[in-house]
């Protein structure tokens, strides 16, 4: 499923272990290099350290949640460009309309399917 | 015998009885909060199952958050509320006559706009008139509504209940934080049984532990002896006193700091009582009066599972005042209430809980009083050893440092909050401790406050100077 | 006064004195023990849930891994197994319930529903779910009558977490029962999660002698837009109690066929409603008719 994909720099923002460890997981497997961090503020000191090739967040975190994280990426030159995955239980067509306007390119609600997070994923790196 | 040694006599026989009755009785109640929350706490895992399956449909909520001169807490306290796991919110802020910045740091923070916002509930009164409404493009669910004080956190709510839209409503304090999962897990016994129509949660201080954007990052216990006690009264009062009362179906209290009702029940009993110092006790007690007139099928539940983190007074004289007004409303409410004190009718609450709080909170400390004053008279006269009197005072205070140990045995079992040993072993110090400084001022304020409702004083709402929560840079 | 001076009474003092000594300090010493126990089993916990996940990772990539035998491992597979399950969807799901099934898990959950310890029943009925590859839900169904209500909604829920359409009738006549009925929010939510696709699954809910099924039904139909329920929304609009009008009337807006104002407006000219359903009623109207009511 990797296929033609170059090995990526990946952080996963996510407060829950079960998810963020297996999306981890999984994109290990797939060859990238990935970074896990448990709350908003950690995640956005580290996409600012390593501006990696995708952030992968969740919405719902402590210290700082994930649109106001995706905010501060986009306000910054840096890391604007840099591709967010929105992983996220929010499923109200208005939580979709909030991600969207803040920036975030992709959006995929919990519960998941791993192998439609890695198609996206694979899209978003190509893009 | 001369007849002053028979009247010693008879009152030190009458205080020992009181003295053991309490002591069963708290003894039971310490048994039953914690089967309640043993059991409760079993059903953890199953519970938060059920918390983020409930998600779509769940009853929506109105939450009320009166602010009097809350600048320093009040941008946290709604944060907390925005960041909420819960699918149906609606935040009614009530700027109850701030006399500092409190209404403009919301309209700062939150983008809020003058907007119309119509009145939901008429049946309610509201005396202090309303100056203006806001709306926030950015946040949906917020409004705001400023209004002219009439010195009373009970109008401020009736006013902000008028506008809430929602089936269940839930009430907090300006400073307070709640957990992110807190309403749903009180929300819950409302899915589960269409018989409840209130549940309170814990309220815990807050004074000590870190706070980070509206969420209680850090929890430790604050530094300072005066709040490491007031830790341990809440957890005793949440953890023991209202866990037992629950378990036993008479629970007279929800904290204004932390309940949540249903909206039509509380409509029905017009909301809260204007004139009450004890509003929240006041809108429960009526609430339990007009079911039970009613003859209608009800439950009062109080879960121990959610926490509303409140900063308490960290000095003495603010702490003086709150105690004093809290003695003071509760005389107030149980003279309001008294047809119903020790009627079969009135269920448990009637035969139970309030005997219970009129006879040993209400009336406890001049007992005491009357007790310390009569051993001095024995001793003097010789009438009693004076080693008696000291076993007794010894005996009593030991059985008051355990009760508090118990709560935090219950804390520490059951939920495990506060992680560090040096906050457990601090707590456990002030427990010891607290009989022998914090209880002799305490019972001097309840004193007072009892004093003020006999004499049927008017108050308002208390002065408290608020620290704000300790952010970390 | 009594003669307390009496040997009696001041061993009775003694022992008094002591005892309430020895209970404090017992306390005092549980309090500090219990907070280092706790660290030390929650460690333990963390370092078994770790475990569990690789394993279960594992699995989800089609590894070939067998579960151990021992009590505490297994037993941490199986709370991380359920946890994980709700998780998931669509394959990952699948290949992590196909592999608890081979491995005895769902052969357990079956046998832990029928135990006696209440709480039991409700995690059998979770670590079920987390096995059920196929629509086999029978086990499930019968616990929609257990005696304790929270096995009840434990079995509701898991039912709803399958998403199998088919328990639909089951949780409506599970809401309506008289002897154990089923929280009425519950069997809501528990039919949102199954998501018929039709209204005629919520057949007897439609004609229910108790109102809250009755609304139940008309407040799931519009939550998951079922256009066919459109005529039983109409006729539930008439319904006597204001709760069922209110519900119903809300969900044909959200429905949108311009033909369901007349009902509405049929029902709010009887004027028999309490006001915050007028107004609700009005403002199902309203939106029918493409308008925002803003006074």
């Amino acid at each position: 499923m990797t296929k033609g994909v170059s090995v990526a720099r990946v952080v996963v923002i996510e407060d829950d272990p079960d998810i963020s460890l297996l999306v981890a997981h999984k994109l290990r497997a797939g060859g990238h290099d990935v970074e896990v961090e448990s709350d908003g503020r950690a995640g956005l000191a580290a996409v600012v350290a390593s501006t990696p090739d995708l952030v992968i967040l969740d919405w719902m975190m402590p210290r700082m949640n994930g649109i106001e994280v995706c905010e501060a990426m986009r306000t910054d030159p840096t890391l604007a460009s840099i591709p967010v995955l929105m992983l996220t239980a929010k499923a109200l067509e208005v939580d979709l309309e909030r991600a969207y306007a803040v920036g975030v390119d992709e959006y995929i609600q919990k519960p998941f399917s791993t192998r439609e997070l890695m198609v996206r994923v694979t899209r978003l790196l190509h893009a | 015998m001369s007849p002053v040694e028979w009247i010693f006599t008879a009152v030190t026989l009458a205080l020992t009885l009181y003295y053991l009755t309490h002591h069963v009785i708290f003894a039971s109640v310490i048994i039953g909060a914690t089967v309640h929350v043993a059991r409760e706490q079993r059903w953890e895992d199953e519970n938060t199952q059920a918390l983020t399956f409930s998600n779509p449909l769940a009853p929506g909520v109105s939450v009320i958050v009166p602010a009097h001169n809350e600048e320093a807490g009040i941008l946290q306290s709604v944060q907390s509320l925005l960041e909420a796991r819960y699918p149906s919110l609606e935040i009614v802020v009530v700027d109850d006559g701030s006399t500092d910045n409190t209404a403009q740091r919301l309209i700062d923070a939150f983008d809020l706009e003058e907007r119309y916002v119509p009145t939901v509930e008429e049946s309610v009164e509201q005396v202090g008139r309303t100056i203006e409404t806001y709306r926030s493009s950015r946040h949906p669910g917020l409004v705001l509504l400023r209004k002219e004080s009439v010195g009373r956190r009970s109008d401020a709510v009736n006013a902000a209940f008028r506008l809430c839209s929602k089936p269940l409503v839930c009430m907090i304090d300006g400073d307070s934080i709640l957990e992110p999962d807190a309403l749903l897990r009180v929300a819950q016994p409302f899915v589960d049984d269409p018989m409840v129509v209130a549940a309170g949660g814990v309220v815990l201080p807050s004074n000590g532990s870190t706070v980070e954007r509206g969420r209680v990052v850090d929890v430790k216990a604050p530094s300072t002896m005066l709040e490491r006690t007031q830790v341990l009264e809440y957890m005793r009062a949440f953890l023991v006193g209202r866990a037992g009362w629950s378990a036993a179906n008479g629970l007279m209290i929800i904290s204004g700091a932390f309940g949540v009702f249903r909206r039509d029940v509380m409509a029905e009993v017009g909301g809260l009582d204007e004139a009450s110092l004890a509003e929240d006790a006041d809108l429960v007690v009526a609430t339990h009066r007009l079911l039970q007139e009613r003859h209608q099928d009800y439950r009062v539940v109080f879960v121990a599972e959610p926490v509303c983190w409140s900063e308490t007074p960290s000095t003495l004289a603010v702490i003086s005042r709150q105690r004093r007004r809290w003695s003071h409303g509760l005389g107030e409410l149980l003279g309001k209430f008294r047809d119903m004190i020790g009627r079969p009718r009135y269920g448990r609450l009637g035969v139970l809980t309030m005997p219970y709080f009129w006879l040993y909170e209400l009336w406890g400390p001049v007992i005491e009083l009357i007790g310390f004053a009569a051993a001095i008279v024995g001793i003097a006269f010789g009438w009693i050893a004076p080693w008696v009197f000291v076993v007794f005072v010894a005996v009593s205070f030991l059985l008051s440092i355990a009760v508090s140990l118990a709560a935090l045995l219950v804390e520490v079992v059951a939920f495990g909050r506060y992680r560090r040993l040096a906050d457990m072993a601090g707590l456990a110090l002030a427990a010891v401790l607290e009989p022998f400084w914090f209880r002799p001022l305490h019972l001097w304020w309840r004193v007072r406050g009892l004093i003020a409702s006999l004499r049927g004083e008017k108050a308002s709402w208390g002065v408290m100077t608020r620290r704000g929560f300790s952010e970390t840079p | 006064m009594p003669d307390l001076s009496t040997a009696g009474a001041e061993s009775l003092a003694a022992w008094l004195l002591l005892g309430s000594a020895v209970l404090v300090v017992v306390l005092v010493v549980a309090v500090l023990v219990i907070r280092v126990l706790r660290w030390v089993a929650d460690a333990a916990d963390q370092r078994r849930s770790t475990w569990a996940r690789e394993v279960l990772f594992r699995v989800l990539e089609g590894d070939d891994v067998r579960a151990p035998w021992r009590r505490a491992r297994r037993h941490a597979l199986a709370a991380t197994a359920a946890r994980l399950s709700t998780k998931l969807r669509g394959a990952d799901r699948a290949t992590l319930a196909t592999w608890l099934t081979q491995e005895g898990f769902r052969q357990h959950a079956v046998e832990m529903m029928h135990s006696q310890v209440a709480l039991t029943r409700a995690r059998g009925a979770r670590m079920f779910v987390a096995c059920l590859a196929d629509r086999e839900t029978r086990p499930l169904l019968d616990l929609l009558g257990d005696r304790d209500v929270r096995v009840r909604s434990a079995a509701a829920r898991a039912l709803g977490e399958c998403g199998i359409d088919t328990a639909v009738p089951f949780l409506v006549r599970a809401a309506q029962s008289d002897e154990a009925p089923l929280p009425v929010s519950v069997a809501a939510m528990s039919i949102v999660h199954a998501a018929p696709r039709s209204a005629r699954s919520l057949g007897l809910a439609w004609q229910s002698d108790r109102p809250e099924v009755a609304a139940m039904a008309a407040e799931v139909a519009g939550f998951l837009h079922l256009t066919d329920a459109r005529v039983p929304l109409e006729h539930a609009v008439a319904h006597d109690d204001p709760a069922v009008a209110d519900a119903a009337a809300w969900s044909l807006a959200r429905l949108g066929d311009p033909r369901s104002a007349t009902p509405i407006e049929k029902r709010l000219r009887k004027h028999d409603l309490p006001v915050l359903t007028q107004r609700s009623l009005h403002g199902a109207y309203a939106e029918l008719h493409h308008v925002r009511l803003e006074p």
